[in-house]
């Protein structure tokens, strides 16, 4: 009967757990076996699950299906990766890591307002605190910035929420679709959606907090952040524009172009001159964002659910890849200067790091190549000048993107060192590296079958159950 | 002419709702206000007699009109406002208290049908309105830009953070036996007999349910031993420390209207409302008798009285505790409120919920 | 047309309580002016016919929320902090401009949705659509407060 719900039911029944242990364990490392062990029985369950819909308020579709498995998957990374200086890390830790991811699970599933907002609150609360979790003066600064930045986007999507609600008097996302007119005050309540949601993306004009707040977060939260926090966005923003607003597509379609071309290059031109490796990673997350966003401009054409399919792949794929390159930051530091020599110094890191990097820039046969090149394929086909532009743009940002991810390729295999002392490798992290690594080779290896499933998923969650 | 007129309100529906609103909104706010003065006669007598004093016994009999000459000195005082004061809040202040200690009456019946609003959710009102309370508390305490003020308004806060949630789940435990959140169907309810002769009154039900609410709005009426935001013998006067006249008067007489307002929502929750065994025979045979709204008033004039005598006695048994016990420690109320009343009251509710899930 | 002057009164109401919370030089009347923001709500609450929801916005926020904001006021040093001046005209244009947009709301969704008049959201009915069509979102809700006040503990407690 609760079939539908086990996934959450796992990880919240953990978290629960977690935080019960905490005052009763004094072996740290098992709340961290814990979580990851919880993560890992949800993923499972996640093969098992019906297809359904519930209260009609919450749906399992295999779009639903594909978002928990990119959170699931990060968050195992980040775990995973955490659990290298165990003891700087209390019991709240893995507890606030799991509530969150909670809030992103039925976040994916939502297809009623409510439950939607109630999930992305959950989602977004226990981050602040992982933000500053160390209580030192830099993460509690992150946290805060986060915090503020946070509480002001929601404020937004409730207002735009509420505009809708007052328009259509439903909260479901498909039964508004029906009853929604084209007049100004829905153009508005789309308009604060779109703001609200591009705070959440980091999109260009609302994107000053995810560089500060990245750098700032310990490594691992600094991942989660990027790879699955920011991914809540493009989530939300598919089930409500594409569905609910699809009467007045035209109109938001136009905003998410322009917001896709300033966020890629902006992203993209502000990363060259960073020499903070997590500045330049959340700068280069916002060049991505853009790229995803590109998708959603489409949204309006008749290549819509080859757009989803693309920017599910991306997103997919960036998740992985942006955790990954977080995460090698745990071992080389993140100033520039760390990453001289760092073949030397952390021969597998470095492997590791250079392999995500180039697939970051889009190089054939990895994953990242073939997720930009589906992304560029929907820019084509859906044609128009609003689609060739945004091609062109994306190939031309691509490019630039080579310099500043090339730059680390060269420091790591060619700067030399001032010491070349061998950094110690943790296994943790190192296997963390090496899951992100061959997912990123293995859906470069097979796209069909992924990019397939990825259209099913599409189909699905454009029908409804 | 009167009964033409009477006839003529009773025909007309919006007419009557608006004069039976005001006859009683009237007859509330002169009832507390009577009550009020009645209460410092009470109290104060009270005290002689634990204390073995005489009490007032100069103005009138038994000095039974010592409150109108305590009225007649304040109207004669000075107003004071402090220099440094918040004008506007400070004067704000006690009209505020005035107004929401009496409007939580408006939802309250006096008798059975007798009542100025009647909502379907009409405890969650009364205790909402109750809540609120705290707020001129609070104004008062700052505007007066005193030391003493200000401690005295922290108190106060603290005190309601403590006790309210207690105060609210000792009182779902009576909604949940009863099964309405109207106060009407919770007096019917406590009409009834437990095997013919018991009478079925909600403290018989809950005993631990009225415990916690007793303590809890010992809490709410801010009287010893939790009457942290006066505290006389640390804080001066507490938030009033700056009050004077007829300002002063007000903000007394919002203490005095709680405590009489705590008492009658304790009569109504737990003691049966207007319920008494044998009342029902007096108010059949009273019925041989008189006819329509003479026997409606005079059946709404005994009910009251009930009511009024019930809460009398409650509040005989507040004044009793005033005059015992000392007062609490500071920091020893969060601890009480949280660690101790808060489980006892969710344990309360637990078996509750679980004794109607069985037995129906 | 009563209900619609009630509306037109409360908004007025809300919009100059609401603007005045970050108006107000002084945090302690701008806190107050946010009680009386919230009783406002409550009353739209009651006009929508829903008693509950308007009880418990009162008893929740403006008996338990504001006085948390207001203890934690007087905790405060300064009692006039230094805000940055807001001036007279800024203020009336920032009132009308929301004043009118208000109306121009209320113009497009006004006349399309009057509540339901034989709805009334009474305990039972609350409850009912509370712990069956959104026990997912309410289950949610609970974890939400439980992470926030995990989070609040682990912030506050001393090191170590």
């Amino acid at each position: 009967m609760v079939g539908y719900i086990v996934p959450e039911i796992i990880i919240g029944a953990f978290a629960s757990l977690i935080i019960l242990l905490n005052y009763t364990v004094t072996q740290r490392k098992i709340l961290g076996y814990l979580s990851l062990l919880a993560v890992a029985l949800a993923f499972v369950s996640l093969f098992k699950l019906p297809r359904m819909t519930a209260w009609g308020i919450y749906a399992v579709d295999d779009f639903a299906i594909v978002f928990k498995a990119v959170f699931l998957t990060v968050a195992f990374l980040v775990i995973l990766s955490s659990l290298k200086d165990i003891n700087k890390r209390e019991g709240e830790y893995y507890s606030l890591l799991l509530m969150s991811l909670m809030g992103m699970l039925l976040l994916a599933s939502s297809i009623d307002l409510l439950m939607l907002y109630v999930a992305l609150e959950l989602a977004t609360i226990p981050s602040f605190i992982l933000a500053g979790f160390f209580r030192d003066k830099q993460t509690s600064e992150a946290a805060m910035k986060y915090f503020v930045f946070a509480v002001v986007s929601s404020g937004l999507i409730v207002f735009g929420m509420s505009l809708l609600y007052g328009l259509t008097g439903t909260t479901n996302i498909y039964e508004m679709i029906n009853r929604l007119e084209l007049n100004t005050v829905s153009i508005l309540a789309s308009l604060f959606l779109v703001a609200g949601f591009a705070f959440k993306m980091a999109a260009f004009p609302f994107h000053a907090w995810a560089p500060d707040v990245y750098q700032g977060s310990p490594t691992p939260i600094s991942a989660f952040l990027s790879s699955a926090s920011k991914k809540m966005g493009f989530l939300a923003v598919l089930r409500i524009f594409y569905i609910a607003l699809s009467p007045i597509a035209n109109y938001w379609a136009l905003a998410f172009a322009i917001l896709a071309a300033l966020t890629m290059t902006y992203g993209n031109i502000v990363a060259l001159s960073q020499t903070n490796i997590k500045r330049m990673l959340a700068y280069s997350s916002i060049g991505h964002a853009g790229y995803i966003i590109i998708a959603l401009a489409l949204l309006n054409t008749k290549v819509a659910i080859f757009a989803i399919a693309a920017a599910l792949l991306h997103i997919l794929v960036h998740a992985v890849m942006k955790a990954g390159a977080f995460i090698a930051g745990i071992v080389a530091g993140e100033n520039i200067e760390d990453y001289k020599g760092l073949s030397k110094k952390a021969p597998i890191t470095a492997l590791m790091l250079t392999i995500l990097l180039l697939s970051l820039i889009g190089v054939p046969p990895l994953a990242g190549f073939l997720s930009k090149f589906y992304i560029l394929l929907s820019a084509i086909y859906a044609g128009g000048s609003v689609g060739y532009v945004l091609a062109v743009l994306l190939v031309v940002n691509s490019a630039i993107s080579i310099f500043y991810y090339g730059r680390i390729i060269s420091y790591m295999y060619w700067a030399k060192a001032e010491n070349e002392t061998k950094i110690n490798e943790p296994l943790s992290v190192t296997l963390a590296l090496i899951i992100a690594v061959i997912l990123v080779i293995v859906i470069g290896l097979y796209p069909s079958e992924i990019v397939n499933y990825l259209q099913k998923a599409a189909e699905s969650f454009v029908k409804g159950l | 002419m009167v009964a033409e007129l009477v006839d003529y309100i009773m025909s007309n529906k919006i007419l009557l709702g608006i004069s039976k609103g005001v006859v009683v909104g009237l007859f509330i706010i002169l009832y507390a206000s009577l009550m009020v003065l009645f209460l410092t006669w009470v109290e104060r007598k009270v005290a002689a007699r634990i204390h073995v004093r005489y009490g007032p016994n100069r103005t009138g009999p038994y000095g039974l009109l010592q409150p109108l000459a305590d009225g007649a000195k304040l109207i004669q005082k000075e107003d004071i406002i402090p220099y440094a004061a918040d004008r506007l809040i400070f004067t704000l202040a006690p009209v505020f208290a005035f107004a929401f200690a009496v409007l939580p009456f408006a939802a309250m019946p006096l008798a059975d049908g007798l009542i100025l609003a009647d909502l379907n959710v009409a405890l969650l009102y009364i205790i909402a309105l109750a809540s609120l309370s705290i707020i001129p508390v609070i104004m008062a305490g700052w505007a007066s830009n005193n030391k003493y003020s200000l401690l005295g308004a922290m108190r106060a806060a603290a005190l309601n953070l403590s006790y309210e949630i207690p105060l609210v789940l000792s009182i779902m435990g009576v909604v949940l036996v009863v099964g309405s959140l109207n106060v009407f169907d919770i007096v019917k309810y406590q009409t009834e007999y437990i095997f013919g002769i018991i009478p079925k009154w909600i403290i018989i039900l809950q005993p631990l349910g009225f415990f916690v609410f007793f303590v809890a709005s010992i809490a709410e009426m801010s009287r010893i031993p939790f009457d942290m935001p006066e505290s006389e013998s640390e804080l001066i006067a507490g938030f009033h420390t700056e009050y004077s006249g007829m300002k002063f008067a007000m903000l007394l007489f919002a203490e005095y209207i709680h405590m009489v307002f705590g008492s009658m929502l304790a009569v109504l929750l737990f003691f049966g409302g207007w319920h008494l065994p044998g009342l029902g025979y007096v108010l059949s045979f009273l019925e041989n008798f008189l006819s329509g709204f003479a026997y409606t008033v005079v059946k709404w004039a005994i009910q009251f009285g009930v009511i009024v005598a019930k809460a009398l006695a409650i509040m005989f048994v507040l004044m009793w505790i005033r005059m015992t016990l000392p007062r609490a420690r500071l920091h020893s109320i969060p601890t009480f409120y949280w660690k101790y009343l808060l489980p006892l009251a969710l344990i309360n509710l637990g078996i509750t919920a679980v004794a109607v899930a069985v037995v129906g | 047309m009563k209900d619609l002057i009630m509306f037109l009164i409360l908004s007025v109401i809300a919009v100059v309580s609401s603007l005045f919370v970050f108006l107000s030089k002084n945090i302690f009347r701008g806190a107050l002016s946010l009680s009386l923001l919230l009783v406002t709500m409550a009353m739209f609450f009651a006009m929508l016919n829903a008693e509950f929801i308007a009880a418990v916005q009162i008893l929740v926020y403006a008996g338990g929320v504001l006085v948390l904001i207001l203890f934690a006021i007087m905790l405060t040093k300064e009692r006039e902090p230094s805000v940055s001046e807001v001036t007279t005209s800024r203020a009336v244009a920032l009132i009308a401009f929301v004043v009118l947009s208000l109306f121009y709301l209320a113009k497009h969704t006004w006349e399309k949705y009057v509540p339901e008049k034989e709805f009334s959201a009474t305990g039972a009915s609350v409850g009912t659509k509370l712990f069956q069509t959104y026990v997912i979102p309410f289950e949610a809700a609970s974890f939400l407060l439980l992470a926030a006040m995990i989070g609040a503990i682990y912030l506050a407690r001393r090191r170590g």
